[in-house]
């Protein structure tokens, strides 16, 4: 517990975190990694569909407590090496199925054999919804707990940034982040936690900074049009966030860094008459302060960020039990964020604040039986934000406050049948209501709105031998709650799987409102609203994927997706004559593709490499006569990235490198921003006194120093540390 | 208001007569081996881009495509000054001025403004030093565009966002506006010394918001006040600059006019979103086009900008910010001879005689 001293009272500052990281190094350079007598064990297993008791491949199969992870095969088989002997928590994850796990006991040098059940369940809106094929989600993918807890992630927009086709933007250290997915704005992109939507109505956009990345069990992201799937918004992608439930035992995680970041985590859960309940908490800030370079463009010269400081505080409690023959799952959740708006780097604000708090409450039942699935989600959510800025540098100063309540239903159905065509139907319904009271929005924006959507799905199995293709179908109609329009959007897929090698095919449509900032913003200092205003609409959106794995003492596994997709009507802010922005809609022509390749290498003595690289390329372009594709404003063409990761004994880490491609700050091919790389490294150290589990971290964010961003005007800080310590009672 | 006047052709002629004269005797003095030697100059057309933040250079007598020059990744620039080869651009949010050399087609320096500036309006107060006018700081800064100095800054009225260098005198036009951008009453000019860099007086002038101007055949400022937005309440007022005090006032030219020029013939020629462009003839006090019966480029009637060439030829601006745009060049009877493109939002043109190369 030295170490842990060492981090819990580290001062803000960087002498005193060198110290730390020596220290740090020094002890587990000191560790023993393992007793001589010990011999690495192996863990063998299978897992099988708790519905049609069919082989599950593509399930990641993870040591808890080691991070030791593959995939099984076409089979449903894995096989961990290199396993130290004792008693492990096995955990498996795969989209469309409920995450498992189970207690292994490794004797020494010897092999432990499971057999895992998954149960299929629909994921998206808190545990109902439609069972995820590749066919509708070719290039999802997900990032478990362990990744989640290694990442050193803030919050969720940290997660998520720099992943396949994803675009997380940023105002600065500690300010507001919203993600964009294959060219589509924020206010494209739902974001759900537990099935409850995190976009602001009056935005559009889900800011990803005010999700504490440690209340995340899982992380989804659907990239495409699923608004058949998941409803209005959903047009870029769709990124599911289930968050933590009741944990095994105490768990503490404190966490310091440079810019003054801080963090301390905790969390406990516990069995009481057939319930599960859990509780977590935490507790996050910087100073958000540093010294920067103004870019030569604007001028140039030293300057200092200043009003970028940031607080959170998260809290969540679960209780999770079985229920008439279902699960029963009821969450309560609150986050407040107070923090400073520095504004653009040559133009910034010194007294602009942000506070806001927002509550959720939601209660799910669902139940998976042979053949029929149900489920139901209650929720209720309350949203309060006050902005201020006595002293803005330009215009009036302002203090505008706004309080969002939100209730909904969501109810849905699935029937499958085991017959030769393996006929699946279902469908649901989903019903919000809205308050909105803004002083942000105009006298006659409408204060209430209520969102209803019914959808249907099927999908069949021809009998056509082993590679028999999937065929899917989903429709959903939506009534606008402030037009009362309705509109319809569709997704239809093919999917073919032989071998180490899948195949998808998807057609499918989409559409997202205007937000009630669009078109009822209340009119002020160069800032006018479009209460005429469309919606972005995805008429037609074609994607083809392949997908292959295989491998046996190097597991590899890579893929393609290719997108096209036309956006008609894309809302975007742009000034008039007079520099007075107003949003617009414009035609944008947009298709592209993603590619990833990993492996992953076992080694004797424990060790293992795993590798992985994944390219984006998206094409987003003005529909009009240039005599070149101008590429939208700030959607970069090209993004990528290289990772790997190791464990050696008691020691893991990694280094990540990112690209963020060249993009234009304006709607011509002008002024270009061009691409930069970003590294990030990080060190871990594992102790397990007895019953306990210890881990040291290091982590170096933007290695080179490197101060580009995505926008321009919102620096970066450069080189950063962090330093992090987690406690944790094993089961 | 009496009727208004038709085009003086006969002045444009005159005007033309005597450009092309000067180009000849030019010519020949390129060719008189025992002159001196002076440069092969081509005329070019500079039009600032707001949204691209860019300008668009084109030659005026030749066929080449035109080419465009990135100023910032941001800012919000509405106005520049030209001399010479060289512009220099006020960036508006970002506190600074990008200066670029059109012979290279490069911005060779971005000099760096006061925090808060604002940055719009700028003149040459020489071949090295121009005042940009900081609308947010209620001050002028003097930089030096060779070195990419901050010479000074100068206290000068409320919202300064215009610049004109006359005989010695910089006038800067003060919109006295609120934080709201709205005009808190009558606007003001503030008088400087050139060569001394001091506020010589401040004269207030009967219009609303005054933002930009020209010099007159006359040797007179004419500056036209903007007014509000959707105000209909555009006028011009017309300093003597060894007057203190505003000498003259015309109202009439509607709803916010924008940066104005003087035609071959004499009369003042001020472009507007809401109605085109109308014609002023400061000799008999009457328009020659009433904002009624503005001129109308393609039929439309709107205009983000104008300026005449060295051939007295005008030219104005297509007020498009969605995509990119076009100037358009006017016969004598206003009709469109011919359209050039430019880039999302033009907002103003300027004339300018770079050497050949």
């Amino acid at each position: 517990m030295r170490a842990f001293y060492l981090i819990s009272t580290w001062p803000r500052g960087r002498p005193t975190a060198l110290a730390g990281v020596l220290s740090l190094l020094a002890l587990g350079a000191l560790h023993p990694p393992r007793a001589s007598a010990q011999w690495p064990g192996q863990i063998h297993g299978s897992v099988t569909d708790a519905v049609t008791g069919a082989p599950v491949s593509q399930v990641a199969v993870q040591l808890a407590d080691q991070s030791r992870a593959t995939t099984s095969d076409q089979a449903g088989a894995f096989r961990l090496r290199g396993v130290d002997p004792g008693a492990h928590r096995l955990m498996v994850t795969r989209l469309g199925y409920a995450p498992a796990e189970v207690l292994v006991s490794v004797e020494n040098g010897a092999i432990a054999r499971v057999r895992l059940v998954m149960t299929p369940t629909p994921i998206g809106i808190g545990g109902l919804g439609v069972r995820l094929d590749p066919a509708v989600a070719p290039g999802a993918y997900s990032i478990g707990s362990p990744e989640i807890r290694d990442a050193g992630a803030s919050t969720l927009g940290d997660l998520l940034r720099g992943r396949p086709g994803v675009t997380v933007s940023e105002r600065g250290v500690g300010g507001a982040q919203t993600i964009s997915i294959r060219g589509v704005a924020g206010d494209g992109v739902l974001v759900l936690i537990d099935g409850v939507p995190l976009n602001d109505p009056t935005t559009g956009e889900a800011d990803l900074s005010r999700l504490a990345a440690s209340s995340a069990e899982e992380i989804t992201v659907l990239p495409g049009a699923h608004t058949a799937r998941f409803g209005q918004r959903a047009q870029g992608g769709v990124v599911l966030v289930r968050t933590r439930a009741a944990g095994s035992g105490p768990r503490l995680r404190t966490e310091g860094g440079s810019l003054g970041r801080w963090r301390a985590a905790a969390e406990w859960g516990a069995s009481a008459g057939g319930f599960r309940i859990g509780a977590g908490g935490e507790a996050s800030g910087a100073d958000g302060g540093f010294t920067f370079t103004q870019p030569g463009d604007i001028g140039g010269g030293e300057a200092h960020r200043r009003n970028a400081d940031v607080e959170r505080w998260t809290g969540w409690a679960t209780v999770n039990g079985v229920v008439a023959e279902g699960l029963l799952r009821l969450r309560l959740g609150s986050e407040r964020i107070e923090r400073g708006l520095p504004g653009k780097s040559f133009a910034p604000s010194r007294s602009a604040r942000q506070t806001a708090t927002r509550s959720q409450a939601s209660i799910a039942w669902s139940r998976v039986e042979q053949g029929l699935d149900l489920g139901a989600t209650l929720f209720g959510t309350l949203d309060e934000a006050h902005l201020e800025d006595p002293d803005p540098p330009l215009g009036r100063s302002f203090d505008t406050r706004t309080r969002l309540s939100s209730g909904g239903l969501k109810i849905a159905v699935t029937r499958r049948w085991s017959g030769i065509w393996r006929p699946e139907v279902g469908g649901g319904l989903d019903g919000e209501y809205q308050r909105v009271n803004s002083g942000a929005l105009s006298e006659t924006s409408p204060r209430q709105r209520a969102e209803t959507s019914a959808y249907a799905h099927g999908a069949v199995t021809p009998p056509l031998g082993n590679a028999a293709p999937t065929l899917s179908l989903a429709v959903r109609a939506h009534r606008d709650g402030l037009s009362g329009i309705w509109r319809t959007t569709h997704e239809v897929g093919v999917a073919w799987a032989r071998g180490p090698v899948s195949l998808q095919v998807s057609q499918r449509s989409g559409f997202s409102p205007p937000s009630l900032g669009d078109q009822y913003f209340r009119e002020g200092v160069a800032v006018v609203p479009n209460p005429d205003l469309g919606p972005e609409r995805v008429p037609s959106e074609w994607e083809a994927a392949v997908a292959f794995a295989g491998g046996r003492a190097v597991g590899w596994s890579g893929g393609l997706s290719a997108f096209r997709g036309d956006i008609a009507g894309m809302i975007v802010w742009q000034p008039d004559f007079r520099f007075v922005w107003s949003p617009r809609n414009i035609d944008v022509r947009r298709d592209g593709l993603e590619a990833w390749f990993g492996a992953d290498a076992y080694f004797g003595g424990g060790g293992s490499l795993k590798l992985k690289a994944e390219f984006s390329l998206v094409r987003v372009t003005y529909d009009r006569d240039d005599p070149e594709p101008v590429q939208v404003l700030y959607r970069p063409r090209h993004t990528g990235a290289l990772r790997a990761d190791f464990e050696l004994g008691s020691w893991s880490g990694g280094g990540r490198a990112r690209y963020l491609g060249a993009r234009f700050p304006v709607p011509s091919p002008v002024n270009e921003l061009p691409g930069f790389w970003s590294i990030d490294v990080a060190i871990r150290h594992t102790w397990r006194p007895a019953g306990w589990r210890v881990r040291a971290g290091l982590r170096v964010d933007r290695l080179l120093d490197q101060t580009d961003a995505l926008i321009f005007g919102f620096p970066q800080p450069g080189r950063t540390l962090g330093l992090a310590m987690e406690v944790q009672r094993l089961p | 208001m009496g009727k208004p006047a038709e085009p003086r052709r006969s002045q444009h002629l005159i005007g033309s007569m005597l450009v092309s004269l000067s180009l000849t005797l030019v010519m020949a003095g390129c060719s008189d081996s025992s002159g001196p030697e002076l440069p092969i100059v081509r005329e070019v057309g500079v039009v600032l881009n707001s949204v691209d933040i860019s300008l668009t250079v084109f030659g005026v007598n030749s066929q080449g495509t035109p080419f465009t020059i990135g100023l910032a990744p941001d800012g919000s620039p509405v106005s520049m000054a030209v001399r010479g080869s060289l512009v220099a651009v006020p960036l508006g949010l970002v506190p600074a001025v990008a200066v670029v050399d059109l012979t290279t087609g490069l911005v060779t320096r971005t000099v760096a403004l006061p925090e808060g500036s604002g940055a719009t309006g700028a003149a040459f107060l020489d071949d090295e030093r121009v005042m940009v006018a900081n609308p947010g700081l209620g001050s002028v800064s003097v930089v030096n565009v060779v070195d990419g100095t901050l010479v000074t800054s100068i206290d000068v009225g409320v919202f300064p966002q215009g610049v004109i260098v006359h005989q010695g005198r910089a006038f800067v036009f003060n919109g006295e506006l609120g934080p709201d951008f709205l005009p808190t009453g009558p606007g003001t000019i503030t008088v400087l010394d050139v060569a001394r860099l001091e506020v010589l007086a401040t004269i207030d002038v009967s219009g609303e918001n005054p933002s930009s101007g020209a010099v007159g055949p006359d040797g007179r400022i004419y500056v036209v006040n903007a007014g509000r937005f959707f105000g209909d309440n555009g006028s011009v007022s017309m300093l003597d600059g060894s007057i203190p005090g505003e000498v003259d006032w015309q109202g009439g030219f509607g709803d916010f006019p924008g940066a104005p020029a003087f035609g071959p013939e004499g009369d003042l020629y001020v472009p507007a979103f809401s109605y085109g462009v109308a014609i002023w003839s400061p000799v008999s006090g009457q328009f020659v086009r009433a904002t009624e019966r503005a001129i109308e480029p393609e039929g439309v009637p709107s205009a983000s900008g104008l300026g005449f060439d060295a051939a007295g030829r005008l030219y104005t601006l297509r007020p498009d910010c969605v995509r990119p745009s076009a100037i358009l060049r006017l016969s004598s009877t206003f009709e469109v001879e011919a359209t050039m493109p430019v880039g999302v939002c033009p907002i103003a043109v300027a004339f300018t005689e770079i050497p050949e190369g």
